[in-house]
Parts: structure tokens; sequence; C-alpha cells
């Protein structure tokens, strides 16, 4: 069994102690919240106020405020964006409050935020003269006289950016347009003119309009830089020095010990995300008038340690831990050991076992492993794959553990075909080979192609197996027996089986025998929902209308044998494959020996490795899926659980 | 295989897809229904709307069914977007944006007003399929600032960023109408892209689109904004179909609004302004619908199917709105453009 054996822990305590509580439990990482049960009335909960109200005392309850913690996380996270610096849970430190955390935040902005502004600002105003900098380079008419364009009195001016289409819908209208517009420069990097307009001042209005309607962006140039173009063009120099000599000074203050400010950043985040945390939380737990109540599912083995803990804190509270019936749908984790656990992977793709499910990842990994190695046999390319996985494994450790495994199989299996990089017994007489030449030789095609069915058929029977159990621990009579997947699916499949066998001489029994009892069971399946109800003694024996049912079980059986036949079918691929690989390589060594070229016969040889590899291991890899998911899995598999997903301080809480 | 439209499949398409969606000749019996919310309940009862409607929502107000409606129609071009590729795919994706455009003046207007945005995301209509802007991001905006430096990266980015604050606010719809100028000026760039025979057919169409939408603007500016002629033409969109440069630039500069009104029947060939008839938006969305509709071939045919969606949309708003105000059937099919005898 490796499926974590989980408790559902209802703990009562004081409300008093609810704030040190609730911290503790979400500290612990343990607390999976158990919200199924709405039903949990006032009668309940007053049941455990009167278990533990001899112990109780008055008391006043604190709360903390929702909107403090709001304004602070905004601050802080407003504080961090400015100094570049992400956020993060420090886990050493706890033994703090709220209010301390206030404190040192407002010490902090205090200390710092002033000079934090400045340096902003000042970066901002240094990037606009930058940019006006360089707009002012660009201007190609030197000679304007800005300082004596101020001083006109019946005409306003303003220098701006257009854009070409812009300009283009002012050039066709110009004989309408009030104003002078003339072009005296261009910015080439954001592909805009910079213009000069000037317009009689009773026109303002107007030609602002116009220009606004064109997007025109106008640039302001600050009195004290006004004069001709090269004086303000040293002006600007000149104060864009000067802005660089601050900025420099401001940032060595700024960012002076920035490890030990984002550490406390990081210690005062911890504390408000806690604090949010444990309001979440509150709003989740049932209340009484002096009592509050959690209901969780924690790992058993973890129960011990968590009462431990809560012991701590306070005496004031109870905890008890019934034990999981039938009618529970506790969470699942997978627990699985070293060896299985890649594999994990595979049954969460399909879905999660539910808590009372037997997890198929042991039986998964074993079986895939198997019909891997039977497909993909070959020692160096099973070294290949091997060395690949540990590359893999550093990024992804799931899938390169995985690769590992498989690869290791493969290896195996290319003993037992002897095989290296395709070249076999033949090319290489010294290679270890179990099966004595080529998969491809006479001899073996057809053992290969029925060793296939046989592990096929000990596969099935094995998913036949735990389905059934699986079932019965539901006490799904209906399925377990007679479905399917039942015990009566299961006479069908086998009888199939055995009546080709006897058909084709294989076993010495009559087919006549297999062929009553492949009827038998079809017609059992045909009648499942009434042979269960006569067992369980329900009346009436069918359910709504007695035509619907026979029709639609009549159809049920028909695809009943059809799945049965393409199940026993099934597994062929499997040698088939085997066959398939040996046979891709046999083509690249048939065009190898085309030439006499040593360097292009191996040239040749490594493409069809290379191939092989890829394409070949990708098309096996996807056919061992089919047959778990679709041969083995729908035969015992539900996957019908939820993740174990508890309460962890900076880890969003997925919402299934 | 890069570019790619399947006509037939599209057409089989459509030709299915009439049977979950609303149309023209069921007009009739929705004025028969009584009330609202009988209509509502006929058309939700349609498959292609069906997954839209918020149920929770007890009193459907015009704003509610009207998305319902919209989304059906962004659904449907997604769709038909998975029947091509290339350059026809980028064509059907900008006429998609329009909707994403729809959206972002939505949260702009209520960053300028200072709204809270939190009931905005209900209105949303745009694809989100396709959509290459991080909607969710853009609702926490603040500033004007923040909503363009959020869209970086978007075609609508150079708009934001060359229009200055004061513009925005100096005139609400100064910038609706700037990102307007730029998508159809993209569209009708990328229409041009197409095959030869689908170009002709695709920028025709666009072009009609747009000499609908500039007779309105020009029309509405003239009577009821305080706005000068050369600003009209400057806010006019470009590349129309019938209305080239000159053509507009004479209907901008005509005073007097009867002249007007007979330039402009003169130059779209089609009679927008009638004696005694003041509903233009339904005229001018009758001339778009009759003359999209019209020998439809080829691109045209998936054009028209989207002018026909909209144009049963606003219908169906029209005969929602008249049963609502408890206007005569006879009355009610005034409004109503895709059809006139029912």
């Amino acid at each position: 069994m490796a499926i974590e054996k989980m408790t559902m822990v209802s703990l009562v305590a004081s409300q008093k102690d609810k704030r040190k509580i609730l911290e503790k439990l979400i500290l612990s990482e343990r607390i999976h919240l158990d919200t199924t049960h709405d039903d949990l009335d006032n009668f309940i909960t007053h049941e455990y106020e009167s278990k533990i109200s001899h112990i109780m005392e008055d008391y006043t309850l604190e709360e903390t405020d929702e909107l403090d913690i709001d304004n602070m996380s905004y601050t802080l996270e407003r504080i961090a964006s400015s100094l570049n610096i992400s956020l993060e849970i420090d886990r050493n430190d706890n033994s703090y409050t709220l209010a301390t955390a206030n404190d040192e935040l407002n010490k902090f902005i205090l200390e710092t935020e002033e000079n934090i502004e400045k340096l902003r600002e000042l970066e901002n105003s240094h990037i606009e003269l930058r940019y006006l900098e360089n707009i002012v380079h660009s201007v190609k008419q030197k000679n304007i006289k800005f300082k004596m364009l101020t001083q006109l009195n019946n005409f306003g001016f303003q220098v701006g950016l257009l854009a070409h289409e812009n300009t283009m819908q002012i050039r066709k209208n110009y004989e309408n347009i009030s104003a002078i517009v003339v072009k005296v420069g261009e910015v080439p990097d954001i592909k805009e003119d910079i213009y000069l307009v000037i317009y009689p001042n009773h026109l303002k209005q107007e030609t602002k309009n116009i220009l606004a309607s064109v997007n025109w962006q106008k640039i302001r140039i600050p009195d004290e830089f006004l004069g001709d173009i090269t004086q303000i063009e040293k002006h600007l120099h000149d104060k864009i020095e000067v802005y660089n000599k601050e900025i420099e000074r401001l940032n060595t203050l700024v960012y002076k010990d920035i490890n030990n400010k984002r550490q406390l950043l990081n210690r005062i985040y911890t504390r408000v995300q806690l604090e949010r945390e444990i309001l979440k939380l509150s709003n989740q737990v049932y209340h009484g008038n002096n009592v509050f109540v959690v209901r969780s599912w924690v790992p058993q083995k973890d129960v011990a340690d968590l009462e431990k803990q809560i012991s701590d804190i306070t005496n004031k509270y109870v905890i008890s831990n019934k034990p999981i019936e039938k009618t529970d749908e506790p969470p699942t984790i997978l627990n699985n050991n070293k060896l299985f656990a890649p594999f994990e992977m595979i049954v969460k793709m399909y879905g999660l076992p539910s808590y009372h499910e037997i997890d198929p990842t042991p039986f998964l990994a074993l079986s895939i492993c198997l019909i891997f190695g039977i497909m993909f046999g070959d020692i160096g390319q099973g070294f290949l794959y091997f060395v690949a996985g540990s590359i893999v494994a550093k990024k992804n450790a799931t899938a390169g553990g995985l690769l590992k495994r498989l690869a290791i199989c493969s290896m195996l299996f290319g003993f037992f075909y002897g095989s290296l990089f395709g070249l076999e017994q033949h090319q290489l007489p010294w290679l270890p080979s179990i099966l004595g030449g080529s998969p491809l030789d006479t001899d073996n095609i057809i053992p290969i192609l029925v060793a296939s069915v046989v592990v096929g058929v000990i596969l099935l029977t094995l998913s036949y197996t735990v389905g059934i159990i699986n079932s019965l621990r539901r006490s799904d009579i209906e399925h377990g027996i007679f479905g399917s997947h039942g015990v009566f699916g299961y006479i069908f499949y086998i009888s199939l089986i055995l009546l080709i066998a006897s058909i084709t001489g294989v076993i010495g029994i009559s087919p006549i025998v297999f062929e009553i009892s492949i009827i038998v069971a079809l017609i059992v399946m045909v009648f499942k929902e009434p042979l269960t109800h006569l067992i369980e003694n329900t009346r009436p024996l069918i359910k709504g209308d007695k035509g619907t049912y026979f029709v639609e079980n009549g159809f049920e059986g028909l695809e009943t044998v059809l799945s049965g036949l393409s199940n026993a079918i099934s597994f062929i691929r499997v040698g088939a494959f085997a066959l398939n690989h040996a046979g891709l390589f046999l083509a690249f060594l048939i065009m190898s020996e085309m030439t006499d070229n040593i360097i292009l016969k191996i040239f040749i040889l490594v493409l069809g490795n290379i191939l092989i590899l890829t394409l070949e291991g990708l098309v096996v890899f996807v056919q061992c899926l089919r047959l778990e998911y679709y041969e083995m899995f729908n035969k015992y598999f539900m996957g019908g659980g939820y993740a174990y997903n508890p309460i962890i301080l900076g880890k969003e809480q997925e919402i299934i | 295989m890069s570019e790619f439209v399947s006509y037939q499949a599209l057409e089989a398409k459509i030709r299915a897809r009439k049977r979950i969606l609303l149309h023209p000749s069921e007009f009739r019996k929705l004025l028969e229904l009584s009330n609202t919310n009988q209509i509502l309940d006929y058309i939700f009862k349609k498959e292609a709307y069906k997954k839209f409607v918020d149920y929770s929502i007890k009193d459907m107000h015009r704003d509610d069914f009207e998305i319902v409606l919209e989304k059906a129609i962004v659904a449907e071009i997604e769709k038909m977007i998975g029947f091509m590729s290339g350059v026809y795919k980028d064509f059907f994706l900008c006429i998609l944006q329009r909707y994403e455009l729809h959206d972002l003046n939505l949260i702009l207007r209520a960053v300028i007003k200072d709204e809270l945005k939190d009931k905005i995301s209900k209105y949303f209509i745009h694809s989100e399929k396709y959509s290459s802007i991080d909607f969710n991001k853009l609702l926490h905006a603040r500033t004007i600032e923040e909503f363009t430096s959020l869209l970086k990266g978007s075609i609508y980015y150079a708009t934001m960023i060359s229009t200055n604050k004061d513009g925005i606010l100096f005139r609400e719809w100064h910038l609706e109408m700037k990102t307007s100028e730029l998508y159809y000026s993209i569209l009708i760039k990328k229409a041009n892209k197409l095959d030869e025979a689908d170009k002709k057919i695709a920028t025709r169409l666009v072009g009609e689109k747009i000499d609908r939408l500039n007779i309105e603007w020009i029309y509405r500016a003239k009577k009821y904004y305080d706005v000068s002629n050369e600003e009209i033409l400057i806010y006019s969109l470009g590349k129309g179909y019938k209305l080239s440069y000159t053509r507009m630039k004479n209907l901008c500069y005509t005073e007097d609004l009867e002249k007007f009104k007979l330039l402009a029947n003169k130059y779209l060939n089609y009679t927008v302004f009638e004696a005694n008839n003041d509903l233009l938006e339904k005229r001018l969305d009758k001339m778009l619908y009759e003359k999209s509709t019209k020998n439809a071939s080829k691109i045209g045919n998936l054009l028209s199917y989207i002018v026909s969606l909209e144009t049963i949309q606003e219908d169906i708003i029209a005969i929602i709105e008249g049963k609502r105000y408890d206007l005569p059937d006879i009355e009610i099919k005034k409004y109503l453009v895709s059809t006139s005898n029912i």
C-alpha cells in the first residue's frame, strides 16, 4: 500500500488561544482543511463547547485588522520593487509580532524612503533630460533663436514631434491649417520628425485642437535652457552631469547593506503573509461562543507531533482523531519507494487514486518497464538513454528518473536479444545473447509474438484482479462480479484466449467448453443489474424501463465482445515492436552494406541509431502509455482522488 | 500549407451552425412572444448562446444580453480561425482584435474616471483564446501611465504612448478615434497581403465599413460637436472604398447639412439619408449589410457571415428593447436591419 494513511483531526480550543494555535498549525505545514463538511452545525460545535467549558475563562478577543495587513503588504511591495528585491518567505525567525513588524517597517521607511524617492525622481528627470538632449541634437536648423520667439507679442510657438502618417494629414490639408508648420529636424530612432509650429495668438485654441488631433507631442524646453540650439545643448549637458553625480551618491546610500535590508524586509513580509493566512484560516474554521473547531486532514504519522506542538502553547484544547470510514474522502498522498516514485508522474497524468483505492504505481512501474524493455531492447541505445536520463535528472528529477529506469530495462533486454546499437551476433559474434541470433530470424518471430500475447494475458489478469478487489472494497457487486471488468468479464476474456488456443491446437481441450463459458459469461453480464439486486435483495430487479435496459446492455455486451478481442490482440504490438525495432535497424544495415566507403558506412549506421533513439523511442513510449492507460487502467483504476494540499506559507493554495 | 484557408470546410461549417444560431427568419416568432423574458428564453435555448449565459443574473439588462450575443460572435470567429493559417489567420485575428479594443476602452474609461474596476470583467468580450494582452493586469492599472506601460508589445502601445494625457482628458473620444484609425489601417494592411482575388474582396468590404463609419462620424461631428472642419477630416479614417480623400474633404467642408446629405448619398451610391427617416445608424447598417451580403464569394462569404452575425445581434437587441418599451410590431420593424419583410 503506497497511499499514505490519513486521519481526520478535529481540534477544539479556546478562542483566546486561536491566533497562536492557528499560527502553529500553518507553520506545521500539515493542515489540509476539510471544508466538505458544511453540515458541522451548531449542535456539534456546542457539544464540543460543553466538553471543554469547565476550563474556559473570560477573555477579550484580539482581532487583527485586515486593512492594516493590506496596507503593510502594499507598502512592502512598493519598497521592495523600488529596491529591486523580490520578497521571499523567511522560515528562520518566528518570534515576532505584527506590531513589531509594523514598527520596523515604519522605521525602515523613515530611514530610507526619502532617499529612494529622491533617487527615483532624479532618475526620471535624468531620463527626461537625456530624451530632450537627444531631440535637441537632432534639430538640424541650428539658428533658431528660441529666446526671441518667446518675446513675440502676437504669435505663439510650440516645438514637438509628429509621426510620419500624421504629418501627411496636415500636409494634405495645409491650405486650411491655421499655423505655420516647419520641419526642423528628425529623430531617426523613433521615426518621428521635429516640427516648429508658429501661430497667431487669436488662433491659439484652434491650433492646439488640431495639434491634439494629430497626436502632437509637445516638447517643453525649460526656461533656464532657452537660447539658441548650441546654448541649449551646452546647458543640458551640464545639468545631466550634475544629475549623474547626485544619482551616483544616492545609489551608494540606498544600496548600502542591501543584504541586511533584504533580510529585514523578508522578515516583515513573512509575518505579514502569516497574519494573512491566519485571518484566512480563521474565516474557515467553525466558531462557537467560546471555542473554535478546526477540522483537517493530517497524515497519521504527523498527528502526535502536531499535538505536541499545540500542547506547548496551551493545555486548553481537545484533539480527537476519528478512524476513517468508507464514506470519508480523505486527500491522497502517494508514497512510493525510490524505485517506483518517478512513475507516480504517469499515474497523476491519468488521475490521482482515491484514498480507498489501491495505488497503481508499483504495478504500473513494473509493467511499463517490462513492455518498454521488450519493445526497445538494446544495450547501447539503452545506455544512451541512461546518460540522457542522468542529464535530464538535473533539471527535472522525476522525468530523468523515469528515463533512467526505462533505460535500464532496455539494456537488460538488450542482453536478452543480444543487440548493441542494433548490431547483433551475426555482426558481432562475441555479443552475449540469451535469445540466440536476431529476433527477425524465422525461428524467433512466432515465439516472440506468442510470448508477447502471454505477457499481455498475465498483465491483464493482474489488472482484472486488482480491479475486482477495488470494486469489492467499495462493495460494488454489480461491477466487481457481473460487470465487464468484473469476475465474469474476466471469465469471458480468458475463455476467448483459451478458445483461440484450443482452435489452433495449442491446448488439448475441446473448443466447445470455452464457447459455452463465453456465452454464459455474456448472458450474465447482460443481466448484471437484476442479478445484483437479487443478491442484495432489493426490488425492483430492473430500475426503469425494461426494454431500454436490455437494448442498452445488449449493446454493452457487443462492445464487450469487441473490446475482449482487441484486448487479446492488443499485446501482440509488444512483440511486433520488438521485431520492428530490429527491422528498422536492418534497413540501415543493408543501406550501409551497399557502400564500400567506411566513413559513409559509419555515418549511415549512426544516422539509423539517431532515428531509432528519437522517433522509435518516442513511439514505443507512447505505445506503453496506451497499453497502460487504455488496456490496463480502465480495468482497475478509477482515479477519482484529490491531492493532499496543506496550507504552506508563501505557496498559493490550489483551488480544486 | 503555410497560407491556407479551407473554404469548403468553412462553408459546410457555417451552414451547420445556422441551426444553432438565431436566423432572421425567426424574428417573426420573436415578435409574437409577449414579453422580453420569453424572447430571452427562446434565444438562450440556442446552443450558440447557451454557454455564455450567466444564469445567476435574475433580471437581465440590455448590457447583459448584449454581452452574451457579442461573445457568441467572438466564438464563431474563433472557430473560423481554426480552418486557416498564415496571412488568412493574421487577417481574421485582426478582426478579432476589434473586440479586444472594446474591452480596452472599457478599462480605460474606468481608469480615467477612477471608477471601481471589479465589475468590468463581466463585460469583457475579447477572445481569451487568441488575446495577446493580459487583461487581468490591466484591471489593476491605477493611472493612464500604468495602463500604457502594460500595453507594451501590443499594437496599441504606439498610439497610447504618442497620445498625451491632456489629449485623453480633453476629449474622451480622442483616443477611441485614434485607436480605431490605427486598427483599420492595420486591417487594410493585412487584407492587402491576401491572395489576389481575396485581397480585392477584403479591401472592398473593409473599405465599405470604413465609409460607413466615416459618414456617421462626419455627420455627427457637424451636427452635434464643436469641432473644426480640419479636425473632422483628421479624425476620419483613411482607405475607404467609395470615399476618397478628396471626396471626404468635400464632405467635411460642406457647411450646409442638407447639401451634405445629398453629397453623401451621391458618393455612396445609396440613399443613406432619406427624406423623413432620421435613423441614420440603421440606414448605414442596412447599406453595409446589403453591400456585403450581395454576391459574396470566397473570403467575402466569411466576412459577410460576420457582418450578418453582427446585424442579427443588433436586430435582436432592437426587438427586445422595442418589446420592453411596448412598441407595436410595426414600429419595431422599422428598427430591423437584416430583413424588411417579416
